[in-house]
């Protein structure tokens, strides 16, 4: 998702552009580029571009303390005192 | 053997703990089990050495309760995906309770209910997914989650394994949407 700070239009003198124009605010004849203003629905449909394509965290990033603990004791067993026989008379009967 | 309608059973299985280093072989009956530390060992001793890539490992294994992830109708294969479960009471308590109150997504909570079969709670571990031969469960199911509840695991595991499901549900909305503005064709 991109940062945004919003600033009041009041305080600021920018052009006005139109949905599908990007103005490109350039410096050094057109050498370089300093911003690029898009209508607010432009932005918009940019960040759900953003939010459907961009690189996605791997899950493991997000996997809390709590999973990460449960993981490990049932990886290596150490989650059961004792085996639950009775539930393993159900699939034997 | 693999029956139909497995999908969303709970089974008692054999699974073996994922290997991991050191590596131990077994070489046969007069041989000492042999150990290798680490993947580029085996990897060298293979190599070089003319050791046989297939080996018989020393892996431990537990029979355990798993929940079948699908179906087999045709029985054409034999290994089925499943979930492995961890049990709660050997937990530290504060996770035990994160669990029960549904605040992990990771960990399905099963509380002990007659419909899944187990006395003891138990929570299904998205992170813990393991393949089971048809062969290695007891065909007799203890228990079984439902349609919505197997929908739910469905949407959590692809996002636990990394799945990019978008461009497939992007296909699925641009054929929606093809079928519907179609002219003369009513969608079905």
């Amino acid at each position: 998702m991109t940062t945004t700070k919003h600033v009041p239009a009041n305080e600021t003198r920018f052009p006005q552009p139109r949905p599908g124009e990007a103005i490109v605010v350039t410096k050094y004849g057109r050498e370089k580029r300093k911003a690029v203003i898009m209508h607010p629905d432009d932005f918009d449909l940019l960040e759900r571009y953003r939010r459907i394509f961009a690189g996605r965290e791997p899950y493991e990033m997000k996997l809390s303390d709590t999973a990460i603990v449960a993981h490990e004791f049932g990886e290596h067993g150490a989650d059961e005192a004792e085996i639950d026989l009775e539930s393993l008379d159900r699939a034997l009967a | 053997m693999v029956e139909p309608g497995l999908r969303g059973a709970i089974v008692w299985a054999i699974v073996p703990y994922v290997p991991e280093a050191p590596f131990r072989l077994w070489l046969g009956d007069d041989q000492p089990v042999a150990e290798l530390p680490d993947a580029r060992s085996y990897a060298e001793q293979v190599r070089e050495q003319g050791l046989d890539a297939e080996q018989s490992f020393v892996v431990q294994g537990k029979l355990r309760p798993v929940l079948l992830l699908q179906d087999r109708p045709r029985g054409v294969l034999k290994e089925i995906v499943a979930l492995r479960m961890v049990r709660l009471e050997e937990l530290p308590e504060e996770h035990q309770t994160r669990i029960r109150e549904q605040r992990e997504p990771s960990l399905f909570y099963l509380p002990v209910r007659e419909r899944y079969g187990l006395s003891k709670e138990v929570a299904i571990d998205l992170n813990a997914l393991v393949r089971v031969h048809g062969s290695a469960f007891l065909p007799k199911a203890v228990g079984r989650l439902d349609a919505n509840q197997m929908r739910v695991l469905g949407q959590r595991l692809a996002e636990h394994l990394d799945i990019d499901l978008e461009p497939l549900i992007a296909t699925r909305v641009e054929e929606r949407l093809d079928a519907l503005t179609r002219p003369g064709e009513v969608p079905g």
